[in-house]
């Protein structure tokens, strides 16, 4: 019983809400009642459709609740010795260890420790797009979003983050001459709210913004190649320049950009120039601090971890609150050849299936820890929901820490420190010469849909009203003509990656060079573009009817 | 928590949408769910195939669907919401083919058709209902009727624009 003010598991924003428990016993319930409930927030961030699955999440019916060593239940205790018995027999070099956004900093720094005192370099968080957004030190507070006179959007903020639209809204209907613009390859979510769109085409994102921060310092770039309307631009840059207060978002996405950082590093300058607030908002809800935290001990990103699996180089993997099969379903058949993997898990994803050892483990919400916000503040989380007795990271890194003699104790103070050794990105990435193509597929989220689907994708209301619209490539009522198709149908997109299946949906406003396909679907994601500094990227595709 | 209602507070009180502001993230789509034993009583409504936007019952005056209900499962409470009796339902559609604005939900989950309720125990209980409460971008907005109609912001005015209809 009781009210606790818990974080939500999904998304940078950190948004908190207060859960509380209810007494099914005590009325009369028929069907499934839930005893938890959601009491909201207040103020201007409220919860998203993933901050309400919380509530289900953490009873779901299909939660992990017992370890388990090769396909059978077993006690906790053996599970985690199981673990440390056979990572032990592994050449050190040869163990990776991958970790969730969506943990706090202290797990991060436990995976460190082990790190270090096994002797592996191959610890990384999952998602490479919080790499990204974690190399931008961000200048931003939530309490003046809504007083702002300009707000830049870059990407699909909305989806990514639907509890930032209250107070973007707020500031766009505050006086007459606020601004919301959005900069962007592709319509989405967010630019239809937009009073100015200035869209590039697929490429030549960064080559616009980079433009436009030399044209707000007095310089002159051509913007003859991007695709973009000379008057729009001309129009944003002096509503830029004319504005005091103003405010950059930049969401990197899932093979939204294909070059993030550029962006990232022009949209920096160009909020340096005019003093605006900026932030780079990441996947997770820690993807950025775990980010940063590794990189500062020397690790060297999820790349080089994906790499090493996709050669082949890695014997164990340790797989600490994610799914790399979910979330790299390209990687499937390296991971599976893997010779021990363990898992800690809530749901039993594709990672359960396959993992040697799986160990039961806790949300976000249930957690205890600190936080890295938006607001480059270190938040703490001091009131979890009460969760089932489960060891969580933190209880096997910790059993795994103890086993080889080594102190499991942290110190929030030293991993504060550490993170503020982070090296932000100070030089321009080189620009990418974007081979133009004529129809490019992008990758595009729901508000609904966090990360690569695996944990949103098994909530009973995706399940029930979203399941059959939500694995939908997006095109534009002319393509649609072009391949005779019309909301529903069928179509096979086709990369260099392979092809997949997707149903038609079709937008009025989309435009005919692109085709966006859902970045949490495990059918899209392999479809779609790598690089090794960004992660996922758009790439060249082709579509047909089937 | 969001800002409680004082006791009986709510009555004359609507839902009413901002379409302005509306994102259609579905996030009243799930609070509703979660709230109402895993069954959704919002309907969703389409705008000439640009945006999608939640729908709400208007809990009329003179509501239709009471009258069109064979087993009594519909009531017009004092305080004027209009509740449907999940024991009495047989779920014959009666009520959603009478609903004027198309507010009902055809679909029937548990062989009982479900129907918005403003979330009556939680506005017993002092707090708005659960799509207003959780609603990401402040289109929802849970005020007085007058009040919404001065205003022109009832939903009603924007449901009866042309091009719009339920999906």
């Amino acid at each position: 019983m009781g009210t606790h003010n818990v974080t939500c598991h999904f998304c940078s924003m950190q948004d908190k809400f207060t859960l509380s428990f209810a007494d099914v016993f005590d009325s009369a319930h028929f069907g499934q009642e839930s005893f938890v409930k959601s009491l909201y927030n207040s103020g201007e961030r409220r919860v998203c459709p993933r901050g309400n699955f919380c509530v289900e999440l953490c009873q779901h019916k299909l939660r992990t609740s017992y370890a388990r060593i090769d396909g059978e239940h077993a006690i906790t205790d053996e599970a985690i010795s199981t673990i440390a018995s056979r990572i032990g027999e592994i050449e050190p070099s040869k163990i990776a260890i991958l970790l969730s956004g969506s943990l706090p900093l202290e797990d991060a720094y436990l995976a460190v420790k082990l790190a270090q005192k096994l002797g592996t370099d191959l610890v990384a968080q999952i998602y490479s797009e919080d790499d990204v957004a974690a190399k931008f030190l961000n200048k931003f507070s939530f309490d003046e979003l809504s007083l702002q006179q300009t707000i830049v959007a870059i990407g699909d903020v909305f989806s990514l983050s639907p509890t930032i639209a209250r107070p973007i809204h707020n500031a766009r209907f505050a006086a007459r001459r606020n601004t919301f613009a959005v900069i962007d390859n592709c319509r989405t979510r967010t630019s239809r709210y937009s009073w100015s769109f200035l869209r590039a085409r697929p490429g030549k994102v960064a080559d616009i913004i980079e433009a436009l921060a030399k044209n707000i310092s007095g310089e002159n770039v051509s913007i003859n190649d991007t695709g973009v309307d000379a008057s729009a631009f001309e129009q944003l840059a002096s509503i830029i320049k004319n504005t005091d207060k103003g405010t950059i978002l930049f969401a990197p996405g899932v093979a939204h950009f294909a070059e993030p950082l550029r962006i990232g590093f022009w949209a920096k300058k160009l909020a340096e120039t005019k003093q605006f607030n900026f932030a780079a908002m990441g996947t997770a809800a820690n993807g950025r601090g775990i980010s940063r935290l590794l990189s500062a001990f020397g690790f060297s990103g999820t790349n080089n971890v994906l790499n090493a699996i996709g050669n082949g180089e890695v014997d164990a993997l340790l797989c600490l609150g994610c799914d790399p099969i979910e979330a790299y379903p390209g990687l499937f058949e390296h991971i599976q050849k893997i010779g021990f993997i363990a898992a800690t898990t809530t749901l039993p994803t594709a990672i359960y299936q396959i993992a040697n050892v799986v160990v039961p483990s806790l949300h976000l919400f249930e957690r205890k820890g600190t936080l890295l916000s938006l607001e480059e503040k270190f938040v703490s989380m001091d009131d979890p929901l009460p969760s089932p007795n489960y060891p969580g990271e933190s209880g096997v890194l910790s059993a795994l820490l103890n086993n080889l003699g080594e102190s499991s104790s942290v110190s929030p103070s030293d991993i504060q420190q550490k993170i503020s050794d982070f090296t932000f990105l100070v030089e321009e990435p080189e620009p990418h010469t974007a081979s133009s193509t004529d129809l490019c597929a992008i990758g595009y989220h729901l508000p609904h849909h966090y990360g690569d689907g695996s944990l949103t994708r098994r909530s009973t209301w995706v399940r029930r009203y979203a399941e059959k619209s939500d694995n939908a490539a997006i095109i534009s009522s002319a393509l649609a003509e072009k391949l005779n198709v019309k909301n529903g149908d069928s179509v096979t997109v086709q990369t260099e990656h392979g092809k997949s299946e997707f149903s038609v949906s079709i937008e009025n406003d989309q435009f005919d060079d692109v085709i966006l396909i859902p970045a949490y679907m495990p059918n899209a994601r392999p479809l779609l573009g790598w690089c090794s500094k960004a992660g996922f990227v758009p790439i060249s595709a082709s579509v047909s009817k089937v | 928590m969001t800002e409680m209602l004082e006791e009986k507070q709510y009555i004359g009180k609507r839902i009413i949408l901002d379409i302005d502001r509306c994102i259609n993230c579905r996030s009243c789509e799930t609070a509703c769910f979660y709230s109402h034993t895993s069954q959704k009583n919002l309907a969703s409504a389409e705008a000439m195939v640009i945006a999608e936007f939640p729908y709400h019952c208007r809990h009329c005056e003179e509501p239709v669907c009471l009258d069109a209900c064979p087993r009594d499962a519909i009531e017009r409470r004092e305080d004027g919401v209009i509740v449907r009796h999940k024991f009495k339902c047989i779920g014959c559609g009666s009520c959603a083919l009478a609903c004027p604005f198309g507010a009902i939900n055809e679909v029937l989950v548990r062989k009982i058709i479900s129907k918005c309720d403003l979330c009556i125990s939680r506005l017993e209980e002092g707090q708005e209902p659960a799509c207003v409460a959780t609603c990401t971008s402040g289109a929802l907005q849970f005020v007085a009727l007058d009040k919404a109609i001065d205003s022109k912001k009832w939903g009603a005015r924007i449901i009866a624009k042309p091009g719009m209809h339920r999906i």
